[in-house]
Parts: structure tokens; C-alpha cells; sequence
């Protein structure tokens, strides 16, 4: 029977029943069948499906199904058995004979059909009131139950517990359930004919009706209505005259042929609210049990399938490199924050700030009294204003530790060097702080690792690569004499 | 369908494809520049439909020697802007120092789209002028990508007006370290804008993530709640008077306890795609001694009928009883089957002759509300931290509970008046564990708190 995803039932049973094998179990991760899940194209329960199908649990998973679809037949069987013969025997009982060979056949009818009547009630109220599914759930949870108890190790576990979540519980548990309990109905019934046809085919009876408190006008208008049905199936029943010289004790039961027709009547009333009912509902219970089957889907929001999902049904479907690099990556040196920056000839300094916002204290920092080259961020500015640095003895460019260095940064203090001459350079480094703030030490240190690095390719010396804010007070050394 | 993504060295592009993947293992991420110095293409397959190709490039980290080396290039070549970029991306030889910006270029020439990531946290500098310049003058449409955006000191502002000046105003913000699952969305319907014809892939894509991320929601949830209904219902049995027994008995459960929410924090982190190294958990701390023991006095025996003081107890009757208590049974159901006398015939093997020793000196230790408050905050925590947590994120989660918030109050409540189902616990062996209708609907009534207090506090 296909269904609504367009997996088997057996499939579907297969996977439910692996989500609780692996529930149980710690979940195994078969590379193999991950990988053959990935590969199907296909919706997320059939990639599942795949998975579920190509783990090494499968196999005894469905022999397990199938050992227990055996052990299911068979109860099923010995209980309509029991129900078959349990019907016969009630209609031998109702069969209570009253001096002679005379038989109450209202009392008969209640006997064999009281029961079912009141069932067949219920069960149409659970279905219409909502509150169906409980003979369902009581089955499913005494069945569980049971295999807990006796101790039935996961795999059966596992299969118990798929078989009766596809079976007995939610809206296809209410209909098997309903199909079982009318099945087993009908077997009571099919039971009771019998045990109505042996008797009435090998014994002579008369029957007759009595009542204390009810009159004859109310078995005749009975008889009457319970004769429509068969009547239009035009079998002949038993008339009102038939019934008035039935009731006990003026009955003598030699009225024609009134115990024919009163047989007549018992089969009819029996197969027609009884057993054709029973049979017409197991056969339409049958069906919509099985339509809700189909419609039954996985849960995708199972905790076991949230873990699986991105395994088989990853966002990304592959990775590759497309367009490679050999060159190694450089190792970053560790920078060390300068204590102390010795006394230096008193000469003229150039101060730049390269790719800087105006800190807070305002440009040129407090303290500087050379030459102010400003702050600048183009390249097209810097020969210009290297040209006018040529003048001062040194020069100090400010760069700021919060972005990284990049190759762009590099090619400027190598172009700085170049034309400034390598002693005549120091690069200052300044946000070391913030940066440790914002982001942590760790960052902070690799990061002023890079800007050395950069500093030492383009030339500058460890010495001449400087850490400290502008309020530092060995920056006065750096600073030199004041204009 | 191809997608080139560019920026400046450290701008966070390899952290918005790990984001965008929900890999956090694709590319390298490092504080250093220049960590991505080869091109990696990551396809997104969206069923149905066209694969999307993502690829990430190395930063383009010298643009201003860059724009002025091909400027030069074109007037010596004498050619117009897009024949001059395809002759130096094709060219070795005339890439010069350049080598890393042409494979970025070349990425932006082939693409049908490009995402230009900035770091939002910097100022506006002449150097990505010259970037925004030179992807300019390659002729492809360009979605800017404003990352780390959920920094408080961020340039945003200044972003979108230089990019309005070079006319890039389908802007998005989306930080690659704090998600946004509308971040996300807009992003690719900004793409989706962009590229007319292939609108209805990013629809699909865009449909394809809200399902997921809602399944993600709903499973996440039920991951909790499946661990708090464990502790909640876990039993220890104990002989009273055995101090020892007590102590045993009492680390049994605080073990159990333990990897049950270990369990839960793994599972999370798998659904979430992370792995174990996101997370640095705290460790679960048991208030002191409320503990909370339920003697099998007589008092509670009496309850069930049973007289403890007389002989006359039936062994398994009482162990019918101290089943019904201490968990391992579902006896609505089962009484009223066959079922049943299986059951008593068990209890009966395991109780009998001891019974009255072990009626009256028998008592039991569970979880007390404290510790399973904890667990369900720590856990829900957890949960909005890896909802809010892009997969570029370098730094583990440490958060460690909601401390102070009243949005789980709802869950608390229910937990406190939930009758005791010690057979729901899978901490009691799988061999007692009821999965029945009921357990589901509890589970699925605690999930619904766990989500609707995650949903409250996004």
C-alpha cells in the first residue's frame, strides 16, 4: 500500500522502529549509510528512510516484524476463536428451556444482542464525541507493557513499540482498533448463528414471549418494526395475530407454521443488527484504517531527527578548494609592549598618523612639539608629505591596533622606509588597550604580533616599533626637542 | 548560480560563509589578515531547483596600490575597464605583487552576484573606497554586507552613506557572530532582488530555512523537556537507616542527573550544528541537602490499603505498592489486563519474604525543584545562546543560566505540579520506561513553555 510520501508501510514501520532502537540505545553513526542517505536525492523522509534501511539493524529489525506480524495473526485468531465460541455457548444459554421445548425469544435476542448494542453505542459516541482511540491506546500500552515486563530486550522492544504507534495509536489506531473490536464482534455473532442453527436444525421448539408489566399491543408493534427490514428482503415474518398466540402460557405453539416463522425472525433480527452490521463496519474500519496509516508521516521534530538532519540533509551539500595558494602563512612573532624608550639625540620630529581617527585628546597629542604632518589615509597625499619629513631628523608614524594589518599598510611603511632611510623610522602603536578591551588579551596580543611582523618587513626594527598610548610619559624621549 | 564574496582582509567573509552554511568547519577563521589566501566554493542545494555556489576569496588587501597599478594598466593596454580586469585576472604575469586580489577578481567577474563584506566596526577609509571602486568598474551587481553590526560602537552609518554615493543602497546587516534569522532572510531577498530571473531559487531557499529553523525550534525544545521529564521522575531507592546506602544512593542520582543533562547539551549542540568546543559549561550544582525523601511509613502505605504493622501484608501486594510509588509500572493499563497478573507474580518474585523489612524501611530520593529549575533555565539558556550564535563564532558560549528572568515561570509551574510518574524516567531503566500518550502530551506541554519562552525573549 503506498503512502502519502510515497514510502511502504513496512519502510515506515522500519524507520519508527529504528528512532526507537536508537532512543534507547546510544544512536550508531554507520558512515555507510549516512553517506548513501546524503546521496539520494530526494525529501528529508526518504533520506531518512535510506538511513534506516542500510544500518545493520534492519535486518533483525524486520525479522522481528515479521515474527511479530506472526505472533499478532495468531492471538488475533485464537481470540476470534474464543469469540466464536463464546457466541455459540451464549446462544445455547438463551436457549433455557421452559417446560418442554418452549423458548423466550425476546429474552434470546437480548441475551445475544444487548451487549452489542450497547457497544456499538459507545463506539459510535467515542467516534462522534472525540474520545475515540481509547481501546486503542489501553491495547498499545498493555502490549508495551507487557513487553517490559517480560523482559523483551531492545530490537523487540523497539518493534512492539513501532507496531503499535502505527497501529493502535492516533487516528489509524482508532480505526484498527475499531476493526479489531468489530471483527471479534462479528466472530461472536457468526458464533451465535451457528450455535441458532444447530439447535433449531436438530431440536423442535416453540417459541413464545411473557411480560408482567408490558401488553401484547407493545411485542406485536415490536415485532413489527424489527420485521421491516426483513420483510423487504422479502422473507416472511411472523404477523400480528402470530405474535397474540404466542404469549405465554396461552401459547401452544401448534398455530401453523409460527415456528417457522419465529425462526425466521431469530435469524434475521441476528445476521441483519448483528452480524451484517458488525462486518460492514470491520470492512469500512479496515479502510480508513488503513487511509490514516498512509497519512501517518514522521515527525521531523524528534530530537533524534534534529541530529540527523543536518548529517543527511546538509545545507551545504559540498566544499571545495577551487582556486589554491602554496605559499606558506607566516608565523606572527609575539610583540612586547616598550617599558622604556632610551634617551635619543634632541633632534626634529616628523609625527604621522597613518589611517587614523582623531583621538580623543585631540592631533598633534599633547606633549608633541615637531613638525605635525596630520593624519592621512591616501596614498597619493604621502610622497608629498614625505618630502616635507625629509626636514625633521626622525619620523613617527601613528597606526592604530584595531584594524589588522593589511598588505596595503605594509607597502606604505615599506614606502615610508624606503624614501625616510630604515633608522630615521618608528612606528608607534596605539588602541593596544581598547582592543584588549573590546575583544581580549589574546586578541589583542596576536594582533600587535601582525603589526610588528609588517613593521619588520618593511624594514623597521623591533627597537623602533613602539606600544604605548599618547599619554605615556616615556613618549617624551620619542617626542625629542621641541620646536 | 554563483556568488562571490569579497571584502577586506578580516572583514569576517570565510566567518559568513561558515554562518551562511551553518558550517563551522568550512574555510579558516583566525584573527590574523589574510587567513583565506585560496578561493573555496561551498554549494547550497536547494531542492528542486539550481545549486547555489558560494565562494569565498582571499581579502583584498592592497586596493589603493591595486586601483592605482590598473589604472596604469589600462591607459599602457589602452583598453576600457572590464577587458583590462579579465586580461590581469587571466594573466599571471601581469598580476605583479597582486596575485591574491586577482583570485578574489576573478571570483567577482564569473559571479552573478557579489556580497562585499565590511567590518562595520571600522571607519570609512580611502582604502575601501578604492575597493568599492574597483568592484565598481567589474560590472556586477553588488549586495553590501555590513557585518559585526551587534558591536555598540559600529561606523553603520557612515557605511550606508558611502555606498549610497556609489549607488549600493540594497544594504544588508548581518553579523556573522550574533544571528538573525531575519538577518538571514534579507539578505537573500535582497540577492533575489538583485538577480530578477532567478528570484524563485532564494524563495525556495528562503522557505526551505524557515521550515528548518521552525523544526529546529520544535526538536530543540523537546530535547529539553525530554530531559527535564528523566529528572524530573528519576527515583533512587535506599534502606533508611544506612547512612551510607543514603550517600550512595544520593550520587547514583546526581550522577545520572549529570549525564542526562550532558546528554541533552550534546544533542542541542549537534541539532544546532556546533560542536562540544562552543560550549563551556559550568558545572551543575546541587543545592545542599534538599534532597527530598519519601519515607514508606505506614502513613503512605495506608493510602494504598495496605496495613504495614501486620503480617498479613501480601508480598505482592505490597510490592504492588512500592511499585506504584518508587516507578516501574503503569498501572492504570495493566491492572486491567492479563497483564496485570504478570506483573504481580514479578513483584512478587522481587518483593516477596522481604516485604515487611522493606515496607517499613525503605525511602526514596528524587530531585528537588531547585536543581530541576536549574536544568530547565541552564538548558533554555543554552538554547537562545545557540539560536543567536552564527557559525563564524569564534568565542564558546559560557552563559550559563537565565538568572533573574521570569519567562520560564510557566515551565517551572507545570514542572512543580506534575504527579509522579516515576515509569516516564529513563533514568529508571529502559526496561520499566512507559512511553505512553500521556508522557508524550507532558513532554510536549513542558516544549511548549521551553519555546514560547525562547520566542518571548527574541
Amino acid at each position: 500500500m503506498g503512502t502519502g510520501n510515497g514510502l511502504k508501510d513496512e519502510t515506515m514501520w522500519l524507520v519508527e522502529a529504528t528512532r526507537y532502537l536508537e532512543e534507547a540505545q546510544a544512536v550508531v553513526d554507520e558512515t555507510a549509510a549516512l553517506a548513501k542517505a546524503r546521496k539520494t536525492d530526494a525529501a528529508i523522509e526518504k533520506k531518512i528512510a535510506v538511513r534506516a534501511e542500510n544500518l545493520s539493524s534492519a535486518t533483525v529489525l524486520k525479522a522481528e516484524r515479521l515474527a511479530l506480524k506472526r505472533l499478532v495473526k495468531f492471538c488475533v485468531l485464537a481470540a476470534i476463536l474464543v469469540f466464536f465460541i463464546s457466541g455459540a455457548f451464549a446462544a445455547r444459554a438463551g436457549f433455557a428451556v421452559k417446560d418442554g421445548n418452549f423458548v423466550n425469544i425476546y429474552w434470546l435476542l437480548i441475551s445475544l444482542l444487548g451487549v452489542h448494542i450497547i457497544g456499538l453505542v459507545l463506539w459510535a459516541g467515542g467516534l462522534i464525541f472525540g474520545s475515540g482511540g481509547l481501546l486503542g491506546h489501553w491495547v498499545s500500552d498493555s502490549i508495551s507493557f507487557l513487553a517490559r515486563r517480560l523482559k523483551a530486550g531492545p530490537v523487540r522492544l523497539a518493534a512492539v513499540r513501532a507496531m503499535m504507534k502505527r497501529n493502535m495509536r492516533g487516528k489509524s489506531g482508532l480505526w484498527y482498533s475499531s476493526a479489531l473490536s468489530h471483527s471479534l464482534w462479528a466472530a461472536y455473532l457468526l458464533g451465535a448463528c451457528f450455535a441458532i442453527f444447530l439447535s433449531l436444525a436438530t431440536q423442535r421448539y416453540v417459541f413464545i414471549w411473557e411480560t408482567t408489566i408490558l401488553s401484547s399491543q407493545d411485542y406485536q408493534a415490536l415485532t413489527h418494526v424489527l420485521s421491516l427490514l426483513p420483510q423487504a428482503l422479502r422473507i416472511p415474518m411472523p404477523d400480528a395475530s402470530i405474535v397474540q398466540a404466542s404469549e405465554w402460557p396461552v401459547a401452544n405453539g401448534a398455530l401453523g407454521d409460527a415456528h417457522l416463522l419465529w425462526s425466521n425472525f431469530l435469524f434475521a433480527v441476528v445476521v441483519l443488527y448483528g452480524l451484517l452490521p458488525r462486518l460492514f463496519l470491520y470492512m469500512l474500519s479496515l479502510f480508513m484504517g488503513r487511509v490514516q496509516k498512509a497519512r501517518l508521516k514522521l515527525d521531523l521534530n524528534r530530537p533524534l531527527y534534529a541530529r540527523l538532519i543536518p548529517l543527511i540533509h546538509p545545507v551545504v551539500t559540498e566544499t571545495h578548494i577551487v582556486d589554491g595558494d602554496d605559499e606558506p602563512v607566516p608565523e606572527t612573532p609575539v610583540a612586547q609592549a616598550h617599558t622604556d624608550i632610551p634617551a635619543m639625540e634632541p633632534e626634529r620630529v616628523a609625527l604621522l598618523g597613518w589611517e587614523l581617527d582623531e583621538p580623543g585628546g585631540g592631533w598633534p597629542p599633547k606633549g608633541f612639539g615637531g613638525l605635525d604632518l596630520g593624519l592621512c589615509e591616501e596614498r597619493q597625499q604621502l610622497n608629498t608629505l614625505l618630502t616635507k619629513a625629509k626636514q625633521a631628523g626622525r619620523l613617527v608614524v601613528v597606526m592604530s591596533a584595531r584594524p589588522s594589518p593589511d598588505r596595503g599598510v605594509r607597502a606604505v611603511l615599506a614606502e615610508i622606509v624606503t624614501q625616510m632611510g630604515q633608522e630615521r623610522v618608528f612606528v608607534l602603536m596605539i588602541d593596544a588597550p581598547l582592543l584588549a578591551e573590546k575583544s581580549g588579551d589574546s586578541v589583542a596580543q596576536a594582533r600587535l604580533g601582525d603589526w610588528l611582523s609588517a613593521a619588520y618587513q618593511a624594514g623597521v626594527s623591533e627597537k623602533q616599533f613602539i606600544i604605548a598610548e599618547f599619554d605615556a610619559p616615556i613618549l617624551q624621549n620619542l617626542w625629542g626637542k621641541t620646536s | 548560480m554563483k556568488i562571490a564574496v569579497v571584502g577586506h582582509t578580516n572583514a569576517g567573509k570565510t566567518s559568513l560563509l561558515r554562518t551562511l552554511t551553518r558550517s563551522i568547519e568550512f574555510g579558516d577563521v583566525s584573527i590574523h589578515p589574510a587567513t583565506t589566501r585560496h578561493v573555496e566554493q561551498a554549494t547550497l542545494a536547494v531542492s528542486g531547483h539550481d545549486h547555489i555556489a558560494l565562494f569565498d576569496t582571499p581579502g583584498l588587501e592592497d586596493s589603493s596600490g591595486l586601483l592605482a597599478y590598473i589604472e596604469k594598466l589600462k591607459e599602457e593596454r589602452a583598453e576600457d575597464w572590464v577587458e583590462c580586469l579579465n586580461a590581469f585576472i587571466s594573466t599571471p604575469e601581469l598580476q605583479s605583487e597582486f596575485a591574491q586580489e586577482a583570485k578574489a577578481l576573478g571570483q567577482v567577474l564569473q559571479a552573478d552576484v557579489v556580497l562585499y563584506v565590511v567590518d562595520a566596526r571600522l571607519k570609512v577609509r580611502a582604502k575601501y573606497r578604492d575597493e568599492l571602486e574597483i568592484l565598481g568598474r567589474c560590472a556586477r551587481p553588488v549586495v553590501p554586507v555590513l557585518n559585526f553590526i551587534a558591536d555598540e560602537e559600529n561606523e553603520v552609518a557612515s557605511w550606508r552613506a558611502q555606498l549610497a554615493r556609489v549607488n549600493m543602497h540594497a544594504i544588508v546587516a548581518f553579523d556573522t557572530v550574533v544571528f538573525d534569522e531575519l538577518g538571514e532572510i534579507a539578505l537573500y531577498q535582497k540577492i533575489a532582488t538583485l538577480l530578477d530571473a532567478k528570484a524563485a531559487v532564494f524563495e525556495a531557499l528562503i522557505d526551505e530555512l524557515k521550515i528548518r529553523r521552525e523544526q529546529l525550534k520544535k526538536a530543540s525544545a523537546t530535547i529539553i523537556a525530554e530531559m527535564l521529564i528523566d529528572c524530573l521522575m528519576a527515583r533512587r531507592l535506599y534502606d533508611k537507616d544506612d547512612d551510607a546506602a543514603r550517600d550512595k544512593a544520593a550520587d547514583e542520582l546526581k550522577s545520572a542527573i549529570r549525564q542526562r543533562e550532558n546528554q541533552a547539551v550534546s544533542q542541542l549542540l549537534e541539532a544546532h550544528m556546533f560542536d562540544l568546543n562552543s560550549y563551556i559549561a559550568a558545572d551543575l550544582k546541587f543545592q545542599h541537602g534538599s534532597w527530598e525523601e519519601d519515607a514508606f511509613d505506614a502513613k503512605v502505605l495506608e493510602r494504598f490499603g495496605l496495613d504495614a504493622s501486620k503480617a498479613m501484608v501480601g508480598g505482592a501486594a505490597a510490592g504492588l505498592a512500592i511499585d506504584l510509588m518508587v516507578g516501574g509500572i503503569s498501572l492504570g493499563a495493566a491492572a486491567l489486563t492479563g497483564a496485570a497478573l504478570g506483573f504481580l507474580v514479578d513483584s512478587a518474585r522481587r518483593y516477596g519474604g522481604r516485604v515487611k523489612e522493606i515496607v517499613s524501611g525503605q525511602a526514596v530520593l528524587k530531585v528537588d525543584a531547585p536543581t530541576l529549575k536549574l536544568l530547565a533555565s541552564r538548558e533554555t539558556a543554552l538554547l537562545q545562546a545557540l539560536l543567536t550564535r552564527g557559525h563564524g563564532a569564534q568565542d564558546p558560549i559560557t552563559r550559563v543560566d537565565l538568572g533573574e528572568s521570569d519567562i520560564l515561570e510557566p515551565l517551572f509551574k507545570t514542572l512543580a505540579s506534575q504527579s509522579a510518574k516515576p515509569e516516564w524516567s529513563r533514568l529508571n531503566g529502559e526496561d520499566t520506561l512507559s512511553l505512553s500518550a500521556r508522557r508524550r502530551d507532558v513532554i510536549q506541554k513542558f516544549a511548549g513553555h521551553v519555546e514560547r519562552a525562547i520566542r518571548s525573549s527574541s
